[in-house]
């Protein structure tokens, strides 16, 4: 019964946000800001619980259950592929099933503890009412992108979280580096729209419908047609290749994958709990969502699948590497983020979607509890220079940090439990996860022949190495040592609040135990048959490739050799930190003056930035001056010439008008006047004068009758 | 007896000096005097013809024509005086109200 109403689950939020939005500045104090705004995510988490425990008692292959609200676009029947006459219907529609359910939970379950830890975050800034407000926007809109029954509902919330990252991440509005961050992601996020947009319109020409269920259930029989415009003709499965890496576009821009990964580490810009919701644990795990959510047809596209996975792996080792020569702390937590997600695409593209929407689950606690926990770092440092007067130091920066382990100690294990979990030590949930993403690389290699994957697996089992030495890097700089700073400021670190620190212990614990849902077989084997509770779970939700056709079975051996080797490469990372930063601290220095160019490249992140600066932004730059001139000269040129022209003759007119129209009709009035006043001149008015004229005409008749 | 061709003499250098009187002089009593004075001039040679033609209408017509210079003077004394009364003087270059 709660099932029928998983609609609320995305409306409360948006409750929520109407609420603080309007009234919540003026109106409302911050407790009763703060108590809105959780109580709505609240319950959400509480509906999505119930309702998730509901499916649970359903038969596996009845848990799909789609709530139609109403229709929402219904437009007329159109001619389309394989003489197909569908009608664009779109309903608004909400479609709960394992995946959506696991999604579902984490987005509330992670969001609803970021929601209370940024009640201590945020208490003092300016604008807590704003930051409530977009948040539970935010959460609104993931939902939405979560839960939405057909692929434009999972557009609205696609775009919904696009706006909120721009709102969040440009939160510090009146700081330029923030405002220029917020407008990277939705310019960067709108590049990989475009993709996605153009994947859905395949979508709906091939298959006539963008409903999940419709869309997934013919996709055998689209297979079979391919896609037949007149004459034009391409293949099924080239067809699903297209759709796979338009849609896959789309992933990049969200998920912050190469070639559209360079918004996510300027989107710590944003308050470090926006950090942890957003770019760690929600919005970027779209893209796999999506996928995994298309597994469908993703798993009829073999090119697709592969274009998936390697840029999955380059992303992976790359943001990896630059992750190793940050100093600003969440920074490298960004770095890091960009590499996690890169291995999750990896398992997609070895058709392991259940492994990378595990790494999701994972990575949503791990990864959430380090920027938390960076989080409260920050706080205490920034709390410390407040009191010292320090305004120009920078409380980010881990070369101002150590010795914290005494000093913070709540977060110092909920740090160094998360770290554990990242780096793939055995028995914290990263291990898990990361684990499944290489073997299943490595089997994709191995029993389906598939040899590119090597170059996939190799690529991620590097990554693992670097991540373990910088996330170990990252807990040796700031926990470990003596504090670098001043005695007066050492005095003024103190543990956060309360209402910071629960939702650390929460995620730690997260962190810890999340990865015993997806307890590998092979363990549960030997380990008291333990089942993996999420690919079960997981299964009806997920379709898998017909084409792999396994040439042999993987033995035991084998997959325990690649187990033991990925703790291996996790306790080498671990290794060299540990030697660099705990043992021989002189060495990092030694070594980025031997290498100071390659550390100079690395540190500047591969100058990616400045790259893309010199092509596209530069680009559009000039494009648009050249525009410009186009339109002073050549526009405004036609309508400033239309006017001079006009000018020009009117004022022919004009004259010709004065001197030539005026000019007849005053010689006709001067010539008149001119005669006048020939004879005005007789006129005197006096009487003697006319008579005078009389007499003369007397005196000149007489003569005239005299002389004649 | 006076042959009339001197009474006609007589009475053109009266009518001439009548004509001049009206043109030249800028006293409107004078102009009336002289004006007195042409329609004398026509007088003499009403009864100058009479006598010449044995006619007497010609004389009657002298008596009519003095009557009516008679009257003619009433009026032109009363224009004289409204003059007056309007300008303060008669001279008659002050009355030019006829100029175009």
């Amino acid at each position: 019964m709660f099932m029928k109403y998983i609609w609320l689950v995305p409306l409360f939020p948006f409750i929520g946000t109407f609420i603080n939005g309007l009234v919540g500045r003026k109106r409302f104090s911050k407790k009763t800001v703060a108590a809105i705004a959780n109580t709505t995510v609240a319950l959400s988490f509480i509906l999505m619980v119930l309702s998730v425990f509901e499916l649970a008692k359903l038969p596996a292959e009845a848990r799909n259950v789609t709530v139609h609200l109403f229709d929402w676009i219904n437009v007329g029947a159109a001619h389309i592929s394989n003489n197909l006459n569908a009608v664009f219907n779109v309903a608004w529609e909400f479609k709960l099933d394992p995946l959506s359910a696991v999604m579902g939970l984490v987005v509330t379950g992670v969001g609803f503890v970021i929601h209370i830890y940024s009640i201590g975050y945020m208490w003092e800034e300016e604008g807590f009412a704003r930051y409530f407000a977009y948040l539970n926007l935010f959460m609104g809109s993931m939902l939405i992108l979560v839960l939405g029954g057909n692929y434009l509902m999972m557009f609205i919330g696609w775009e919904g979280v696009g706006l909120c990252s721009y709102l969040l991440i440009g939160y510090y509005f009146d700081k330029k580096f923030a405002s220029d961050a917020g407008k990277k992601a939705f310019i960067v996020n709108r590049v990989g729209d475009f993709g996605f947009v153009i994947g859905l319109m395949f979508i709906f020409v091939a298959f006539g419908s963008l409903n999940f269920d419709q869309v997934f259930s013919r996709v055998a029989e689209v297979y079979q047609m391919g896609f037949n415009y007149g004459n034009w003709h391409i293949s099924g499965q080239m067809l699903f290749n297209i759709i796979g890496v338009c849609l896959f576009i789309g992933a990049t821009g969200k998920s912050a994958q190469i070639p559209l990964y360079v918004w996510l580490p300027d989107a710590m810009a944003g308050p470090t709990p926006v950090s942890a919701l957003i770019h760690a644990a929600t919005m970027v795990t779209s893209g796999l969502y999506m996928i995994a959510r298309s597994s469908a047809i993703y798993s009829n596209a073999p090119i697709a699948l592969m274009v998936v996975g390697l840029v999955g792996a380059t992303t992976a080792l790359f943001s990896a590497i630059i992750g190793t020569a940050q100093y600003d702390i969440k920074k490298v937590l960004a770095y890091s983020t960009v590499s996690q997600l890169g291995y999750m695409f990896m398992a997609m593209g070895a058709a392991a979607y259940w492994a990378g929407i595990f790494h999701v689950m994972t990575h949503a606690f791990f990864k959430a509890c380090l920027f938390l926990g960076s989080g409260s770092i920050i706080h205490a440092m920034h709390h410390a220079y407040h009191k010292t007067n320090e305004h120009h130091k920078d409380p980010q920066d881990m070369r101002n940090m150590g010795g914290l382990r005494k000093l913070m100690p709540t977060t110092y294990w909920t740090f160094l439990i998360a770290t554990l979990a990242i780096a793939g030590i055995p028995g914290f949930s990263g291990f898990f996860s990361k684990d499944e993403i290489l073997w299943k690389n490595a089997e994709m290699a191995l029993v389906y022949g598939h040899k590119i994957y090597w170059f996939y697996w190799l690529l991620g089992a590097i990554a693992a190495g670097f991540t373990a030495f910088y996330m170990f890097r990252l807990v040796f700089m700031t926990f470990f040592g003596e504090f670098k700073g001043t005695e007066e400021e050492k005095k003024h670190i103190h543990e956060s609040p309360k209402v910071m620190t629960w939702p650390l212990i929460i995620l730690a614990a997260g962190a810890l135990l999340g990865g015993y849902l997806g307890f590998p077989q092979l363990l549960g084997k030997y380990l008291g048959h333990i089942p993996n509770m999420l690919e079960e779970w997981l299964e009806p939700a997920l379709r898998h490739p017909h084409f792999l056709r396994a040439t042999h079975h993987a033995s035991e051996a084998v997959e325990f050799g690649f187990m033991g080797l990925s703790i291996l490469i996790a306790l080498i990372g671990i290794g060299i930190a540990y030697l660099f930063y705990i043992k021989r601290p002189d060495l990092p220095e030694k070594f980025v003056n031997t290498f100071s160019g390659v550390f100079h490249v690395v540190h500047n992140k591969f100058f990616v930035d400045e790259i893309y600066e010199a092509m596209f932004v530069q680009a559009t730059k000039n494009l648009g001056t050249y525009l410009w001139g186009f339109d002073v000269w050549v526009v405004d040129g036609i309508v400033n010439g239309a006017r001079h022209f006009t000018i020009m003759v009117s004022e022919a007119s004009g004259y010709f008008d004065r001197i030539v129209v005026d000019g007849l009709v005053n010689i006709v009035g001067q010539t008149v006047e001119g005669i006048g006043y020939l004879f005005r001149r007789v006129q005197t008015g006096y009487v003697q004068t006319y008579a005078f004229v009389m007499a003369l005409g007397f005196i000149v008749l007489i003569g005239y009758y005299i002389f004649r | 007896m006076i042959p009339i061709s001197h009474v006609l003499i007589y009475s053109v250098i009266l009518f001439s000096i009548g004509v001049l009187g009206v043109l030249i002089r800028r006293n409107a009593l004078i102009m009336l005097m002289s004006l007195e004075l042409m329609m004398n001039a026509a007088n003499v040679n009403l009864i100058a013809f009479s006598r010449y033609l044995d006619n007497v209408a010609g004389q009657v017509f002298a008596i009519f024509v003095m009557c009516v210079a008679a009257s003619e003077v009433a009026i032109g004394l009363a224009i004289a005086v409204a003059l007056y009364r309007n300008k303060n003087s008669i001279q008659i270059d002050h009355f030019n109200e006829l100029k175009g």
